[in-house]
């Protein structure tokens, strides 16, 4: 299972990254259902964590515009798991996508506070 | 072709141009919606799996600087931020 908290409305949950000869990281993420994607970071954050670029792809946004995103590649924990995920450089908010959900069950206590939890199923 | 010199809106008009004229009628199947498929558009080459990281790896390992671009077989985009992937029929 993985657990998070409803804060300031926003339902999130951190997750671990592990680097290459680095201590692993946590970094805070919000669940976005909307974003059919596994996990996305500011660009700086990426280079800052070295996360290897992977290839370019286009990307649909809220306005209906289309636009070219960087995929790169980062290592993280999922539910206890080393898992290897798309990364895309994009934004100034992390988010977590419905690719990283497919196949959990996400529950949130929508209050402040509230409980979040991803379970598998 | 010095591919490293193109812009990013040239690789993806690139890899769109051979997905259309060649790749798309040889991924286009049912088993294969949803799944990416990575453009070496220098090469004309390309792989397929779930999340493109794969792909990207094995043609990476055969160019070391190809210039790698995405496509979401059966999609418009490879990715949407707006709570929709819209299907592209042919």
């Amino acid at each position: 299972m993985i657990s998070g908290i409803v804060k300031n409305g926003r339902a999130t949950v951190n997750i671990i990254f592990r680097l290459t000869n680095k201590p692993d990281f946590t970094i805070e993420f919000v669940i976005d259902t909307g974003f059919a994607e596994f996990l996305s970071l500011p660009p700086a954050a990426v280079t800052l964590l070295g996360f290897p670029f992977v290839y370019e792809m286009y990307a649909n946004l809220a306005d209906n515009s289309n636009v070219i995103l960087a995929v790169h590649q980062g290592n993280i924990i999922w539910n206890g798991e080393e898992r290897e995920v798309n990364v895309l450089a994009t934004g100034k908010r992390p988010l977590l996508g419905t690719a990283l959900l497919d196949g959990y069950e996400l529950v949130i206590q929508f209050i402040e506070g509230g409980l979040v939890t991803i379970d598998e199923l | 072709m010095q591919s490293i010199l193109l812009s990013s809106e040239e690789v993806g008009r690139r890899a769109k141009e051979l997905y259309e004229n060649s790749i798309r009628q040889q991924v286009e199947r049912e088993e294969n919606i949803g799944k990416m498929v990575i453009i070496d558009i220098e090469t004309g080459e390309y792989a397929i799996d779930k999340t493109g990281l794969e792909s990207a790896r094995y043609l990476r390992n055969k160019h070391p600087f190809a210039r790698l671009f995405g496509i979401r077989i059966g999609y418009k985009v490879a990715v949407s931020f707006s709570g929709d992937m819209e299907r592209d029929y042919r």
